[in-house]
């Protein structure tokens, strides 16, 4: 591959380089050429950079805001549960206040992963779908833990045989399952927001905790403990302390749990400021027939396939306007009489439209 | 666009054919700027070819887009004149 052909974006050579490299090739390189080449190659690698960092503004919804308020205050309350009850030396019989903090916490949680799903427009995804049932399932069976735990202690106790062993552990598990879930379908939607890939991460080492504490649980916690033996000798706490140092294990991925999720909704607050567009992070709904209507003005159709994914007209027609870079702006499209693109029966004709609509929604334009 | 409104062409074949037709010898750096832009628009797209030389088409957005373009500078062409003949 030609030199010059290395000065341009790894994405752009991923691309274009084979093709570009040809024509080099196959052209006579002549000085003003090679300055073109040059010149071209700058502004694709400031494009790049630019397009990496495209600031734009998206408004909070109140659907965003709902979430992300519940998720501050239940990644909040999971994180302190376990911080402020680790070092109080919660035990296995003193817990009952986390019991009700934890389900509070998860229910919480639960409410921001439906708004983050139903907000994103990812709701209809199979990993979003199985996310939240896992996690409604997991409240239900802590929201039930905690019930019979209260329940057990008063006078009309809820039978301990009408319930499973373990409700609370297998609640647990779920929420965190969930929550895991959640967390993996963040991460592939994240592109190259760090931070909030990192936050994403973090939900899923809890999973590994949790598996634990409900495998071992049956046990009378000999996995538990012996693995916490393993880990105080190897620490040098000595392998009395093993329980302890479990139970450290316990809070600690607890703890980051919540922060996580804290992490995760006061993202979703910084979506009313600004946002990193990346095409990868973007939703988008399906492009069909019956989401744009026969016949529709195809700068309606790019609203309303905005709104729907962004909940912004303003967003959408900045991409749109965007999309074209100056070939064709909104209002010569307008003017020119051409806006009227048949989305009906010529279904496969406007394809490439279609193809468009996609790309503008995507941000990838 | 206008270039490939003609038909399927690869890079150097564009070069030619805008040479040909405007007089402008348009750099290969400035043809895959341009190329670049327009197939993220969804204007043009690549031809499958087992050939290097990458083959581009007008999309059928393309097409409606220059046929607006062209549309727009005839009426603009034909006020002009009109203007001018009216001097």
């Amino acid at each position: 591959m030609s030199h010059l052909v290395r000065l341009y974006p790894r994405a752009w050579r991923e691309r274009y380089g084979d093709e570009f490299d040809a024509l080099l090739k196959e052209v006579r390189l002549s000085p003003s050429f090679a300055f073109d080449v040059l010149r071209s190659a700058a502004i694709a690698q400031a494009q790049g950079a630019l397009r990496a960092a495209v600031i734009a503004p998206m408004p909070m919804s109140s659907l965003r805001r709902f979430g992300a308020s519940a998720g501050v205050a239940g990644g909040g309350v999971w994180a302190l549960t376990f911080l402020i009850g680790g070092l109080a030396g919660w035990g296995r019989n003193g817990r009952d206040w986390g019991f009700l903090l934890l389900v509070v916490a998860a229910c919480l949680i639960l409410v921001q992963q439906v708004s983050m799903a139903s907000d994103s427009g990812h709701s209809g995804r199979r990993v979003t779908r199985g996310a939240i049932a896992f996690s409604c399932l997991g409240s239900l069976l802590l929201l039930a833990s905690a019930f019979a735990a209260i329940a057990m202690e008063q006078p009309v106790a809820m039978h301990p045989a009408v319930m499973p062993p373990q409700l609370w552990e297998a609640g647990m598990l779920l929420t965190i399952v969930g929550s895991a879930a959640t967390g993996i379908a963040t991460l592939r939607e994240t592109g190259h927001r760090a931070i909030l890939a990192f936050a994403a991460t973090l939900t899923t080492i809890p999973l590994a905790v949790g598996l634990l504490v409900v495998v071992d649980a049956p046990t009378h916690s000999v996995v538990r403990d012996s693995l916490g033996q393993v880990i105080a000798e190897s620490i040098g706490v000595g392998a009395d302390h093993g329980w302890f140092t479990t139970n450290i294990m316990v809070v600690t991925s607890g703890a980051i749990f919540g922060i996580a999720w804290l992490a995760l909704a006061a993202d979703r607050f910084q979506l009313g400021r600004t946002h990193t567009l990346q095409p990868r992070s973007l939703p988008l709904h399906d492009a069909n027939v019956d989401d744009i209507g026969e016949n529709a003005n195809f700068h309606d159709a790019v609203s309303s396939m905005a709104v729907k994914n962004f909940g912004s007209q303003s967003l959408c027609v900045r991409y749109y306007q965007d999309a074209f870079q100056g070939v064709l702006k909104e209002s010569q499209w307008v003017a020119a009489g051409a806006g009227d693109i048949h989305f009906g029966a010529d279904f496969n004709d406007n394809y490439d439209s279609l193809d468009l609509l996609r790309d503008v929604t995507q941000g990838s334009c | 666009m206008l270039s490939l409104a003609s038909g399927v062409k690869h890079g150097h074949a564009m070069m030619l054919d805008i040479e040909a037709f405007s007089g402008i010898r348009i750099g290969p750096g400035s043809l895959y700027g341009a190329i670049e832009r327009l197939e993220r628009g969804g204007l043009i797209a690549p031809v499958p070819s087992d050939d290097r030389r990458q083959p581009y088409e007008l999309t059928g957005l393309g097409r409606a887009s220059l046929n607006a373009q062209v549309s727009a500078l005839d009426r603009l062409a034909t006020l002009g004149r009109e203007r001018l003949s009216e001097a």
